[in-house]
């Protein structure tokens, strides 16, 4: 990357806004992703470190975020308040 | 779409291969909700009755989990939280309104202070206690996207807004998440308290 071509931190981005952004992170199709504007987001420092900073908290939120079991008993109470729907049904 | 009439047979089919793969996924949507494991149970009991009571609505093949996911929010914003002997929320819609106005300026400084590197520093609880500490709204618009990889127009459905307001309403949870992240890491000394 050319340093002189970075925009330095305090100064606000005007090369492209957070909706570019978001559609290259969640993979949407809000705006068109040009190669030009790829190549425009990768020489500017605040939309490259916005982009990885957004990027990281999505990964942890995969990643670190325990998921947790439902317990069985759940599943075989679903079924049996069917059936008894069914039963008083018929 | 026209409700389609099923034979009870047919139903059992769809409710087993269909609706029943997504338990894992619904469980830990109503407990991220409910944070409560007794309540997420009562939540996903009441969302799969109420998905086989109105299984004719759902066109066999489609979107399943969407669909199962649209239930679940509905009956916790409009039955279970109703319900509930929590204190009454803020408005959300007002909270809305404030965030999209013009009066709303964030705060940049609390933001700009998480890195990669801290990021990567934070554990699972305190990744847990941020979350679950936004507002419900907020709260689904992460677990939705971010968590259970929905797409903006799924998104949209879920929750009944425009897909306009699914992208506000995930800036704005993103940027609230960041200061809440930012918030941890700071009191955990992986960054310097301003």
């Amino acid at each position: 990357m050319n340093s002189q071509e970075i925009i330095p931190k305090s100064q606000p981005c005007t090369c492209c806004c957070i909706e570019t952004l978001y559609t290259i992170l969640d993979n949407e199709n809000v705006v068109e992703i040009t190669p030009q504007l790829v190549n425009k987001i990768e020489k500017c420092l605040p939309c490259y470190e916005e982009h990885n900073l957004e990027k990281s908290i999505k990964e942890l939120l995969q990643s670190r975020l325990q998921k947790i079991s439902p317990p069985q008993v759940l599943l075989d109470t679903i079924r049996a308040k069917i059936e008894l729907i069914n039963r008083l049904v018929q | 779409m026209e409700n389609i009439t099923y034979t009870e047979a047919e139903k059992h089919k769809i409710f087993n291969e269909e609706l029943i793969p997504h338990l894992a996924s619904m469980y830990n949507f109503a407990f991220r909700l409910t944070l409560n494991e007794d309540d997420a149970n009562d939540l996903v009991q009441d969302t799969y009755l109420k998905a086989f009571r109105f299984i004719d609505s759902f066109e066999k093949g489609t979107n399943a989990k969407a669909w199962l996911f649209r239930i679940l929010k509905n009956s916790f914003i409009n039955d279970f939280r109703r319900k509930s002997k929590q204190p009454s929320k803020v408005d959300y819609q007002e909270v809305e309104t404030y965030y999209n106005s013009e009066e709303f300026e964030p705060e940049i400084e609390a933001t700009t202070d998480l890195r990669n590197e801290t990021v990567q520093e934070l554990i699972g609880d305190e990744v847990a206690n941020a979350i679950n500490s936004l507002d419900v709204d907020f709260r689904i618009a992460i677990i939705l996207c971010d968590i259970e990889g929905f797409t903006y127009e799924e998104m949209a459905k879920i929750l009944d807004i425009p897909i306009g307001t699914v992208r506000s309403r995930l800036h704005r949870a993103r940027g609230l998440l960041r200061e809440k992240l930012t918030g941890y890491a700071k009191k955990l000394g992986y960054l310097q308290k301003s």
